[in-house]
């Protein structure tokens, strides 16, 4: 079912890249509702952040080239992408720095983990503790001697 | 009688019903009635659907997602839907085909 949609709203956003010929209100209609259900997809867990990343990244690449393009003929064809891009972070901008926020806490979690057991191997190659059970076992032998004592 | 006059006549008799279109009405129909009020009940419903063959599961697919993009009001729900369909084992027909054939399309 995942691939089934997936596969409608790329198609859609191939077309639009490859510019396929189409009336324009309704291609317009097609490329900023697919935007906007990419967006609900991302905030219901549908989609992966790196389909964030590929939908942003294509949307610069084409708004760079529109740019540079329409400034050479005089155009402003580029104010279309430019509100996609931003119809799409107006729906997804809070649930992405949270995302990536997230990501970034773990990341530093991990971090942490790493250097303990970072740590403790140090300790163990400088005082040769080969484990936990032999220090328990020298902790058994001295607290019979005290009782011996 | 005229001879147009019949032929409504054997349009209106008709009594075959083509699957295919029956199942597109039939999504269509419940997707329709999907709110954010009877969507744990209508979910269900269009889960049975789905789950029938591979074939109501691709249109399905294909009508929710036109639906999402011409009915703004309702796209977060359709969205949720979406998120509920993906969590089922039960419709990952062929998803080895379906995966080849993603590929292919994104080189």
């Amino acid at each position: 079912m995942k691939l089934q949609v997936l596969k409608h709203i790329q198609t859609v956003f191939e077309e639009e890249h490859k510019g396929v010929e189409e009336g324009a209100d309704s291609k317009n209609r097609r490329f900023f509702g697919n935007i906007s259900f990419i967006g609900e997809l991302f905030l219901e867990k549908f989609l992966p952040v790196a389909v964030v990343r590929i939908v942003t990244s294509s949307f610069l690449n084409k708004f760079i080239c529109q740019y540079q393009d329409d400034n050479k003929e005089g155009e402003r064809s580029y104010e279309e992408t430019l509100e996609g891009l931003i119809k799409f972070y107006d729906i997804i901008g809070k649930a992405l720095e949270e995302k990536e926020a997230s990501i970034k806490k773990n990341k530093k979690t991990g971090d942490v983990v790493a250097n303990f057991k970072e740590a403790l191997a140090k300790i163990n190659s400088a005082v040769g503790v080969e484990n936990a059970a032999e220090l328990i076992n020298d902790e058994e032998i001295s607290t019979e001697k005290v009782f011996k004592m | 009688m005229s001879n147009s006059a019949a032929k409504t006549w054997l349009t209106g008799k008709r009594t075959e019903v083509d699957p295919e279109e029956a199942l597109k009405k039939e999504i269509k129909f419940n997707l329709n009635l999907l709110t954010k009020e009877n969507f744990e009940k209508i979910k269900e419903v269009i889960l049975n659907i789905a789950c029938q063959r591979e074939e109501s599961c691709q249109k399905l697919a294909e009508i929710l997602v036109e639906n999402a993009w011409t009915q703004k009001k309702y796209m977060n729900t359709y969205a949720k839907l979406c998120a509920f369909l993906g969590k089922q084992e039960s419709l990952e027909f062929n998803t080895g085909r379906n995966v080849r054939f993603l590929l292919r399309k994104s080189e």
